[in-house]
């Protein structure tokens, strides 16, 4: 056995803390280490070249590489000792970065401990074994979640590569929060002039399958070949009757809140979300249906001209299999109410949200685009704005920033002067952020051609007054406590993430933060990837972003997408658990314990049932070895044995 | 003049350390939205309002601090640090403030709540309970503002709000001792 | 939501019988003897009504109230509060002024987090320092005895047609971390009580700000200005009356509402009741009884709408 110990430096990442010279001449002395060197930058072209020389040269079995995490470089460096042509499973690389050299100060203490990490690295690496993976097929079917501007552009550009894609919605229309808004910034684009033919274009394009109105329930399977359950909720309309004649919603007598209208308005208890709606379909909410509630009414059933109406309906379940998921579940806005006690809680008719505001700017919304006090209806002249509402405020557990409300907060100040010429706008912001092209010469002109006056400074309270409403805020520029009395208030209410989010991400077995939005495998290198493979992300999900950062990471999602199923089949990792066959008592704890369904019942010749590890469902966790009680099901690379001796090593 | 906050982070350094240390609080934590201003219900009265006695400690200007207005005037309503975002208890910095300029003798310009306070304070001790209206009368004649609320005196009198013999509790000497343990000055005295 | 205390676990019911045997401990404070007699003498009588009996605290003494914490790195106003704890001889003590009970809740914090203070309080009392019997305000008093059902048994709406202005002020609820009482951006612990007496309890955006505090004598414009506006909203927003639990709030509020009319040339004439007050109204006690005609601005409108007699409404008159 011939053991090469390679101690990157990492510039002085590593080579700051911790000796390099010294982790090196200790590994000389360790048993079979035949070659050790100190490298600069082991990842770079030199530092490559350097080990395949060394392998070549010295005749190295196994490769010891002392550096960052696994997780950054790993399979780099596996590629390098192929080249040598050794089999990529004989390295080992431990890592003397992230927990060592850079949470450590003393010198002499963290050289100390690179030296026990390498002697684990050596103990472990005595026992590697060749491995070599497995073969899967793909299935070139994709499924996109969530119908949002995002999930539109990634479907339609997986689409237009040629692959089939199933686009699921939970509400009755794609479109998302994007068709409610009036116009984009910087730009002032009506945002459903550039939506809508793209939702249409998802609509008809002949990849893409559309499903409305329904949930993901359930994904077995892994990356190139997934299983997902997908319950289609019942909405008591037959879709493909349904002609979007909208007779139905006209005569309804049952009142129901406009959910697409952010509640600005009623709607009906049968209905289309906006004349723009895809698929221009009617549903049925039960919990507002006369039908259903009082057990008689019958009213849409009989206007009907398309006998669409059925209300025996009940939920679908669909399976199907797919060989990439991607994730495009949006946000919402954050519920502003219960933190923000002082600004109303919602209480005063006049103190709106952004997004009902956008509703009540847009010509096809509720107030046909006339802007009206909630209260009275009459035309407001002066119209406060609040920016940071559930954003930038750790004291009600939002800390971050909603990265749009800067923006949006003066595209509403200059429609607000475009709609009602003789207004004047307050903006209360803390910072403006306006970091996107365009964005900070759009900020400029809401202050020096619309008028709108800025005011630096967090808002305190707001209480009715005269019938109006009376703003209490700073101007911290000016050091002094100011008072608006406003006829409209606008509150910039900060991103959340999709309601369910968090479970959806459990189901995909990904990883959200605390506000349950969804983590990226690597923030700059991996962003939309997650750490489960053939799992992707793009838009809001993942944080609160813009649309133009939305399109693009969908469009980026798209490309990961194409790029893995453009392969016939998938490599599958060789470290996998493996049953001794011959030991299995039968017991199937492992089978208990797999997440993955990983293991199946194998007869054996001599009648005995024992454990059988499925290669391609298995993720190699490790579940299953700690489990098994006679332990006889080892982790290929990570056997008991190996583990042992690196902890023995560690407790010399 | 421009503040040269080169200098008047490190000379004020210490200071700050000791402020941060009493309240708990960092200074640096705040990041000046105003919110605390926002609903400040003395801030009209006071020289500087309460972002801007947190933005002074972030420069190191501890002078202007501890001989500000707001230091002495502040009453502690915690309204600021209720409602500050960052969760600060500004109050409880601006009342440490108070304390420091208080042990530094720096009586400030504001007279009339520093006489309050030390009335009140005499007045318990003396007695062990408050006397109202001894306290409003000494403090009318100390203050120079003999006539200040005399409006209310009859309506008192008649609505039987008001006790001519002080209230007196039966073992002063505790009270004494409290004073004594916490080793209080009575300054004017 | 009130966080604790609030319910009646672990502790016997109102009117389940054990309660009548088992008394709290009463610190009434200097106000309450003097400037807020209504206070105290509503809040007797609404206890002995609902079978409660209070022990006065013997030998109380003043807590320090805001001037004591101010001075020689806080301790006096530790010290203070703490000679009451230390004499409270029951499980539970109840302090109705809100700066009352302020003091005793940060004394008994500051108490058992600093072993420099209770060598202190040792050297004080010549004997380790008792402070552990649990500090209760009025409101949370009340919803301790009694409950919002049972109170709407008794009263039978008695109060329906008004609308109350809950104030709950400063020092209820800041802070936090020492109160641990209700919320304190948006308190709501009176209002269970008051809508179970009929009335209504609309949403005060005033609710938790403050009167201008004890600036009264030193800088009055503070609290003229402060008060002025908590009053003009109450009345602004239709409100038949504030509701209060502190002396100095009453004080500020009601007393100097002259002051506020003189100083502004406004003609407001908003009643300020105390909570007890209001318990009082609603378990049907007559309006002079609980001190109502103590007060500088006549609540003769709001008993008239309650149908109280007339002959309040000639008192009122009398000396306003």
């Amino acid at each position: 056995m011939r053991i090469g110990v390679f101690v990157c430096q990492c510039g002085t990442n590593i080579a700051g803390t911790v000796t390099t010279d010294k982790v090196v001449s200790a590994a000389t002395s360790m048993r079979d280490v035949v070659h050790a060197e100190t490298l600069q930058y082991s990842c770079s072209d030199p530092g490559q070249r350097q080990i395949l020389e060394a392998v070549q040269k010295k005749s190295l079995t196994r490769v010891v590489l002392a550096a960052c995490s696994p997780r950054m470089h790993e399979t780099t460096f596996r590629r390098a000792v192929t080249r040598a042509g050794m089999n990529p499973f004989m390295l080992e690389m431990v890592n003397i970065r992230e927990q060592c050299s850079w949470i450590h100060s003393d010198i002499d203490q963290a050289t100390d401990k690179a030296i026990d990490i390498v002697r684990k690295g050596v103990a472990k690496a005595r026992g590697l074994k060749p491995l070599f993976p497995g073969r899967v097929p793909v299935t070139k079917h994709v499924l996109v979640i969530g119908g949002g501007v995002a999930g539109i552009q990634t479907a339609l550009d997986i689409a237009d590569a040629g692959l089939p894609v199933t686009l699921v919605e939970k509400s009755p229309t794609i479109g998302g929060n994007m068709a409610r808004l009036d116009k984009t910034f910087p730009t002032l684009d009506c945002s459903s002039c550039i939506l809508t033919p793209r939702m249409v274009e998802a609509k008809q394009h002949e990849n893409i399958s559309l499903m409305v109105n329904s949930e993901v329930e359930k994904v077995r399977g892994y990356i190139g070949n997934f299983e997902i359950d997908i319950r289609k909720k019942a909405t008591c309309v037959i879709e493909d009757r349904c002609t979007g004649c909208m007779i139905c919603q006209e005569k309804c007598p049952g009142k129901a809140p406009d959910d697409f209208n952010a509640g600005v308005g009623l709607s009906k208890a049968i209905s289309i979300s906006f004349p723009q709606a895809v698929p221009m379909v009617a549903t049925l909410r039960k919990e507002y249906c006369r039908q259903f509630i009082k057990g008689k009414c019958g009213v849409c059933k009989k206007v009907c001209p398309a006998d669409a109406i059925d209300y025996e309906q009940e939920d679908v379940m669909v399976t199907e299999k797919f060989g990439a998921i991607v994730a495009a579940t949006g946000y919402e806005l954050y519920d502003w109410r219960e933190a923000y006690p002082d600004y109303g809680g919602g209480q005063y008719p006049d103190v709106i949200t952004s997004l009902q505001y956008e509703r009540m700017l847009s010509a096809s919304g509720p107030t046909g685009g006339h802007v009206q006090r909630p209260s009275d209806g009459a035309e407001p002249k002066n119209v406060v704005f609040v920016s940071c509402v559930g954003s930038r405020d750790e004291s009600v557990g939002r800390p971050f920033c909603c990265s749009v409300g800067c923006m949006y907060i003066a595209k509403q100040a200059i429609l607000t002067k475009e709609h009602i010429p003789d207004s004047q706008s307050y903006v209360f912001y803390i910072d403006i952020r306006a970091t996107g092209k365009g964005y900070e010469e759009f900020t400029r002109r809401a202050q020096k051609e619309f008028g709108a006056l800025y005011l630096r400074g967090r808002v305190g309270k707001i209480y009715p007054w005269h019938g109006r409403l009376m703003v209490m805020g700073t101007d911290t520029l000016s050091g002094d406590q100011v008072e608006i009395e406003a006829d409209l208030v606008v509150l910039a209410t900060g991103f959340a993430a999709s309601t369910g989010a968090g479970e959806l991400a459990r189901r995909m077995n990904i990883s959200y933060d605390q506000y349950e939005f969804f983590n990226e495998s690597h923030p700059k290198l991996r962003p939309v990837e997650t750490n489960t493979g053939g799992v992707f992300l793009a838009g809001a999900c993942q944080g609160p972003k813009d649309i133009p950062d939305s399109v693009a990471q969908a469009s980026a999602a798209a490309a990961k997408v194409i790029g893995l199923l453009s392969k016939g089949e998938l490599e599958t990792s060789p470290m996998v658990a493996e049953v001794n066959q011959t030991a299995c008592v039968g017991r199937f704890k492992c089978r208990e314990v797999c997440p993955y369904g990983a293991i199946e019942e194998l007869e054996l010749r001599d009648g005995r049932v024992v454990a059988n590890v499925i290669d391609s469902l298995c993720q190699g966790c490790g579940l299953c070895n700690v489990a098994c009680p006679p332990a006889v099901i080892p982790l290929k690379g990570y056997t008991d044995n190996q583990l042992i001796a690196e902890v023995v090593e560690v407790l010399r | 003049m421009a503040i040269r906050v080169s200098s008047t982070i490190a000379d004020g350094a210490s200071v700050i350390r000791e402020i941060e240390r009493r309240s708990g609080e960092r200074v640096s934590a705040c990041y000046q939205c105003g919110r605390c201003t926002s609903t400040c219900t003395g801030a009209f009265a006071f020289d500087y309002p309460p972002h801007r006695i947190m933005r002074l400690l972030q420069l190191g200007q501890v002078e202007e601090v501890l001989n500000s207005r707001t230091a002495q005037l502040c009453f502690d309503c915690m309204t600021c640090s209720s409602r500050c975002p960052m969760t600060i208890d500004v109050a409880y910095v601006i009342e440490t403030a108070k304390m420091i300029a208080d042990e530094r003798g720096i009586e400030g310009e504001e007279e009339g709540v520093r006489l309050f306070r030390l009335a009140f304070l005499k007045n318990v001790r003396r007695h062990g309970r408050l006397h109202e209206a001894r306290l409003m009368a000494w403090i009318n004649l100390r203050s120079g503002k003999i006539f200040n609320d005399i409006s209310l005196v009859p309506k008192t009198l008649r609505k039987k709000k008001v006790h001519i013999v002080p209230p007196r509790i039966k073992n002063r000497r505790e009270i004494h001792r409290i004073f004594r343990e916490v080793n209080a000055k009575l300054r004017d005295e | 939501m009130i966080e604790r205390k609030n319910n009646t676990a672990g502790m016997p019911e109102a009117g389940s019988g054990t309660q009548a045997d088992d008394a709290y401990s009463y610190f009434p404070g200097c106000s309450l003897t003097s400037s807020a007699g209504e206070y105290d003498v509503s809040f007797r009588l609404v206890a002995r009504e609902l079978g409660i009996r209070l022990e006065e605290i013997e030998d109380w003494n003043c807590c320090g109230a805001s001037p004591a914490p101010h001075h020689w790195g806080g301790n006096l106003g530790v010290l203070l509060p703490a000679r009451n704890l230390h004499h409270a001889m029951r499980d539970s003590l109840v302090a109705p002024c809100v700066g009352c009970y302020n003091r005793l809740k940060n004394s008994q914090y500051e108490i058992a987090n600093s072993e420099e203070i209770r060598i202190q309080a040792e050297r004080v009392f010549g004997e380790p320092v008792r402070y552990e019997t649990e500090v209760l305000n009025l409101v949370e008093f009340f919803a301790r005895v009694t409950s919002p059902e049972k109170l709407a048994e008794r009263v039978q709406g008695r109060l329906a047609g008004l609308n109350l202005a809950t104030y709950y002020g400063c020092l209820m609820t800041r802070p936090a971390k020492i109160m641990n009482f209700d919320n304190a951006r948006n308190p709501v612990s009176m209002k269970p009580l008051l809508k179970a007496t009929g009335a209504d309890a609309d949403h005060f955006p005033f609710k938790s700000e403050c009167c201008g505090s004890y600036m009264g004598l030193a800088r009055k414009e503070i609290v003229l200005r402060a008060s002025r506006r908590i009053i003009e909203v109450a009345d602004d927003m239709g409100f038949d009356a504030i509701v209060t639990a502190c002396p100095l709030c009453h004080q500020n509020l009601d007393l100097r509402q002259g002051q506020i009319n003189s100083a502004f040339g406004t003609s407001l004439a908003m009643p300020v009741l105390y909570f007890s007050q209001v318990l009082g109204l609603a378990l049907g006690l007559e309006a002079d009884d609980l001190g109502i005609d103590a007060h500088m601005v006549s609540a003769r409108r709001l008993l008239e709408k309650i149908g109280h007699g007339a002959d309040i409404t000639q008192k009122q008159a009398e000396v306003s």
